[in-house]
């Protein structure tokens, strides 16, 4: 599917067809990418938006030698990134306490405030900073390799794995103090 | 208490609600952000400043031309009482000369009016011959 999307991106008279076959593909995965990041759906729903339009205007940037959905993630991180940073400087709150705000939103929704265990995860990870809460998602819940992580991020694969087992020891402690 | 190990955690990597049909309307809402971005990047452009500068310009323009046009000195002056007008005149204490001279440049004018009054114009003999000569009535005269 990435070959053929590719394909139809990379020439004028199909592109909003390839476009819209890339939106189509990945729409997903981007959303419960940002989606774990920043918690609220609004938040979610604005920020993938914006992820997609910036796509759609870089997609003459995109250098085929890397894979398009790590291409597409590293903007989807980036913009998760901002955002947060933005939050924090707009509220001039401390992290901790964007965090806690975030752990509220956690409560007050439906899906996952009837299941204790994913609720007690998702609230330890909101304890991590927010690159390495990236990272750990991208490995834990997606799945992804390292050195596609290493794409995204920018990040070298001996740091990263670093980062992943030293997030994922944190949190084994943040569940059992909770 | 007893360790809890992320393996011993069913892995869940949807964990939250999101409304119904949500990803069947996003591609649209995507689209339609897309096209909105293209109409800012338009308007943004400088030939589209342009020619919006010019077409202000142009209103302008018009603006100053039909104003004037409209608004010329009888219609200004129809919307001012007649009282006030009188007493502007009487207070400014005008003589024949002076409203002579209003009409400077514009003999044609000076046709239409009754020239009746002009034999009870007192004026010295220098006066007068410079107002025939002013405009151009020397021979109608003689």
């Amino acid at each position: 599917m990435e070959e053929l999307i590719i394909q139809k991106i990379r020439e004028e008279e199909t592109r909003n067809y390839g476009f819209n076959l890339l939106v189509r593909e990945y729409q997903e995965r981007v959303y419960w990418h940002v989606r774990k990041m920043v918690i609220d759906h609004e938040d979610a729903d604005d920020l993938v938006q914006e992820i997609f339009v910036k796509v759609w205007k870089n997609l003459g940037s995109f250098r085929e030698d890397s894979k398009l959905y790590t291409w597409i993630y590293r903007i989807a991180t980036n913009e998760c990134l901002t955002f947060l940073k933005k939050k924090k400087r707009k509220y001039f709150v401390p992290i901790g306490d964007v965090s806690k705000e975030l752990s509220e939103k956690l409560d007050e929704d439906v899906a996952i405030s009837g299941d204790e265990v994913q609720l007690k995860l998702q609230k330890a990870l909101l304890k991590l900073p927010d690159k390495q809460r990236a990272v750990f998602n991208m490995k834990y819940f997606d799945e992804m390799k390292f050195s596609e992580i290493a794409e995204v991020t920018g990040t070298s694969v001996g740091a990263l794995k670093a980062s992943y087992h030293h997030a994922v020891k944190k949190i084994e402690e943040f569940i059992v103090d909770d | 208490m007893k360790p809890i190990k992320l393996d011993d955690i069913e892995k869940n990597s949807k964990p939250f609600s999101v409304p119904e049909g949500y990803f069947d309307d996003l591609p649209m809402k995507i689209q339609s952000r897309i096209q909105e971005e293209k109409k800012e990047v338009w308007i943004k452009r400088p030939v589209f400043r342009l020619a919006m500068a010019m077409a202000a310009m142009l209103v302008i323009v018009m603006s100053i031309v039909f104003m004037n046009q409209s608004a010329g000195p009888e219609d200004l002056l129809a919307d001012i009482p007649e009282e006030e007008l009188l007493a502007y005149v009487d207070m400014m204490q005008f003589d024949e000369t002076d409203i002579l001279s209003a009409f400077e440049g514009s003999i044609e004018t000076i046709e239409f009016f009754d020239m009746e009054g002009f034999e009870d114009l007192q004026l010295e003999d220098e006066a007068l011959d410079d107002l025939l000569i002013e405009y151009d009535l020397t021979d109608d005269y003689l």
